[in-house]
């Protein structure tokens, strides 16, 4: 495919999707085949609901909240803290029971599904005393 | 804000956007090689996208289509980058990548249908329907 050809191809494209079909049909039919059969191809895939229309990143937050369970069972490790268990969840996120193996110290972990919020961060402050 | 920021910022937008692609489509290469190894795979906290071999194929796929396609058509291959892998809306495509709303809304129509007809062998294999 040479950019040229893919540039005809493209203009052939927009140009049938700005018109009526039949004005499109009728367009199609001046063209030669082997293009028009590349035309009727891509604009074949203009229907349907496809991958690529949600965008990859939107998928990150959802994926982590189903791994969660998986990441933190009892025993799993996050830095020195030692998971017990899962003590509840919310509308912002998980807590689970760990310990602070350095300390011994229970302590609780807080996996919100939402970025830091400045709520979040301010909950933590209040919470560390 | 003036140019300077507007330049810094879509850079920016670029670069993450290229960071996002190479992150998932490393994710996708690595779980694919532990699948036909047969070591299971072990879940960490930053493998947050974790995906389904499907979708691990999909991604693969477009990565290597998006690339044959930037070679004719670099522009609109950027616009899908932006769009798909860094999540920018239109009105932040036209932004970054200064073009006019008509060019970017049409540089997505075409890339759009041009991936998706490279891609379909993979995406509709084997369940036969597309995800």
């Amino acid at each position: 495919m040479t950019p040229e050809r893919l540039r005809r191809i493209e203009e052939l494209f927009h140009a049938v999707c700005e018109r009526t079909p039949e004005e499109g049909a009728a367009l199609l039919d001046q063209i030669d085949p082997e293009i028009r059969r590349e035309i009727e191809s891509l604009l074949a895939e203009r229907s349907g609901g496809a991958f690529l229309d949600r965008a990859a990143i939107e998928n990150a937050p959802e994926l982590l909240r189903s791994s969660t369970v998986t990441v933190l069972a009892p025993g799993a490790r996050l830095g020195p803290y030692q998971v017990v268990g899962k003590l509840g969840e919310g509308g912002m996120g998980e807590v689970f029971r760990a310990v602070d193996t350095r300390l011994g110290r229970a302590v609780a972990i807080k996996i919100t599904h939402e970025q830091f919020s400045a709520r979040f961060e301010s909950e933590a402050r209040a919470f560390r005393r | 804000m003036t140019d300077i920021d507007w330049q810094g910022r879509a850079q920016f937008y670029a670069i993450a956007a290229r960071m996002m692609r190479r992150i998932l489509v490393d994710a996708a290469r690595k779980r694919g090689s532990r699948r036909r190894g047969g070591i299971p795979p072990k879940v960490n906290l930053d493998e947050s996208a974790l995906l389904s071999p499907t979708a691990d194929r999909s991604i693969l796929a477009l990565d290597e289509a998006l690339t044959a396609f930037s070679q004719v058509a670099p522009r609109q291959a950027k616009v899908v980058e932006l769009r798909y892998f860094g999540g920018l809306t239109e009105e932040e495509i036209v932004a970054a990548l200064n073009i006019s709303p008509r060019t970017a809304r049409r540089d997505w129509d075409f890339a759009r249908a041009w991936l998706l007809r490279e891609l379909s062998p993979t995406i509709r294999e084997p369940s036969g329907r597309g995800r």
